[in-house]
């Protein structure tokens, strides 16, 4: 268990790190500078997805509530997403300057291929598209603490800050604020507990590089059967994503803002309860699927 | 009752999604070499003025590529190892200050390029678009010739820039055409941005 949790540790902070951080950021920012506003958008646009559902899962592991009597948890939460061979490629559109003489031209997203690939143009010139960073999945880590009991409602906090490790490039930061409030406390005799939840996040990469924000809506039930404890959650998010970087040809700052996405967000997991110590794992079907694994200690 | 423990309950975790998905797990991700192949750009603008009351127009400017291109610099930007190709992507112009008559054209223009010791040759043919007003960067219609004298200037400025040498990429670009209707005044100002493309490798530990 130690070595897994090691590993699972150390795994996720160079994961985190490696895509977002250090040396992968510089290069990403190198990759965007070459594109058109246009075409840094179809190569960003799989984040999207994966930000989406990798945020917002692992926030709601319960429809219990106490009405009364205060609770505390602190958890360590991991969520992963996989990619589908789709995001993999995008179809640029021709930036000023260039004309294309290939219609049916792709081009790798950031996780796609490593390759950078050729577009021939008019009269022998040639456009380079950045290759991607070949990933199969997406991975993010967060800590996030809930304080209960009050009134049958919760408060859910994430926060973490990470140094990218270069003063140039900024700093990784993520924070969620949201609640939960009880329903089961209005039934009468409930064969499940039921809670209804919000939760409003923000993730940001460097000075703008990547800026997203995603909010959700959910209920869960979850019934108790000693220390396990099933639950299955309903939801909906919203997600808003932007980028800014420098372009190589007019060096002016590009905004590019991406489509404001919802995705239904269907959640199927079990918790253990020990005493002072809870274990969540749980699928979720959202704008991408994914698995979340969480730790939790408290009362 | 039995406690399960944390790494079975992630590896029951990761066999269920394996099998709903069949792919990897997500959560465990593995770090390993990656050679990464980016794409950066640069450009390098020429102006060009348009003045009094001959219609036919005409200017020539020289460039030094070396100076108005730091290509050692866009690469060291970018880190990048090991340059993979250096190409021309594309020609844009546009007009950056409009004449006072709004129906100002730009007609009949042939835009050459001549390398220092080499002929002229066409870059632009037939370009034609207003002089009225400003707007943002279009993309010009180009001649094999004019960039197969570009690209070969590339070539040579990567290569001298590889070799720690200083470069021989210096040349002239001349613009001839009308300025339309004839005999009024002419005053506009326009400029062309020829944009590069570049590729290469860097080495990078990422997950899996």
């Amino acid at each position: 268990m130690k070595s897994t949790s090691l590993r699972l540790g150390a795994g996720l902070a160079i994961a985190l790190v490696a895509l977002f951080g250090g040396t992968a950021r510089a290069q990403l920012e190198a990759n965007l500078g070459a594109l058109a506003d246009e075409n840094a958008r179809g190569y960003l646009q799989p984040l999207v997805g994966a930000l989406s559902s990798t945020l917002n899962g692992s926030v709601f592991q319960t429809g219990y509530i106490p009405r009364s009597g205060l609770t505390f948890q602190i958890q360590a939460n991991v969520m992963g997403a996989s990619f589908d061979d789709d995001d993999r490629v995008y179809r640029p559109t021709d930036p000023p300057g260039f004309q294309s003489a290939d219609d049916d031209f792709l081009a790798p997203t950031v996780i796609g291929d490593t390759r950078a690939v050729t577009q021939q143009g008019q009269a022998g010139t040639q456009l380079f598209h950045p290759g991607g960073f070949d990933l199969e999945n997406f991975t993010i880590a967060s800590p996030q603490l809930m304080i209960g009991g009050i009134l049958g409602s919760a408060v859910l906090v994430r926060w973490i800050s990470i140094d990218l490790g270069d003063a140039d490039l900024g700093e990784l930061e993520l924070f969620g604020i949201g609640a939960q409030h009880s329903i089961t406390q209005y039934m009468l005799d409930p064969p499940v507990d039921v809670a209804a939840g919000v939760m409003y996040q923000k993730f940001d990469v460097g000075d703008g590089l990547i800026d997203a924000t995603t909010l959700q809506f959910n209920v869960t039930g979850s019934k108790r059967f000693g220390v396990i404890e099933p639950y299955i959650g309903v939801g909906y998010d919203t997600f808003d994503m932007s980028g800014e970087y420098t372009s190589d040809q007019t060096d002016q700052k590009v905004k590019v803002d991406f489509e404001r996405e919802g995705n239904v967000h269907l959640t199927v997991g079990g918790r253990l309860n020990l005493r002072y110590l809870i274990l969540h794992g749980e699928f979720n079907a959202a704008a991408e699927s994914g698995v979340a694994v969480g730790l939790s200690v408290g009362m | 009752m039995k406690q399960l423990h944390s790494a079975g309950l992630l590896t029951a975790l990761c066999a269920v999604f394996l099998t709903l998905t069949g792919s990897s797990c997500p959560l465990i991700p593995d770090i390993e070499e990656k050679v990464i192949e980016l794409a950066v750009g640069g450009s390098t603008t020429v102006a060009f003025e348009a003045r009094g009351i001959i219609n036919e127009k005409g200017q020539v400017e020289c460039f030094d590529l070396a100076d108005s291109l730091d290509l050692a610099q866009i690469l060291e930007d970018a880190d990048i190892d090991s340059v993979t190709g250096i190409a021309l992507a594309g020609v844009a112009y546009r007009v950056t200050r409009a004449d006072p008559n709004p129906e100002r054209t730009i007609s009949n223009t042939t835009v050459l390029i001549r390398r220092d010791g080499g002929s002229d040759v066409p870059l632009l043919v037939n370009f034609e678009d207003t002089a009225g007003e400003t707007y943002d960067f279009r993309t010009a219609t180009l001649d094999p010739a004019g960039v197969a004298v570009v690209n070969a200037m590339l070539e040579d400025l990567l290569d001298a820039v590889q070799n720690n040498q200083p470069a021989n990429v210096s040349g002239c670009v001349t613009w001839m055409g009308q300025s339309l209707p004839p005999s009024e005044d002419t005053n506009f100002d326009w400029e062309i941005r020829i944009d590069v493309t570049i590729s290469g490798t860097i080495t990078l530990d990422l997950p899996s």
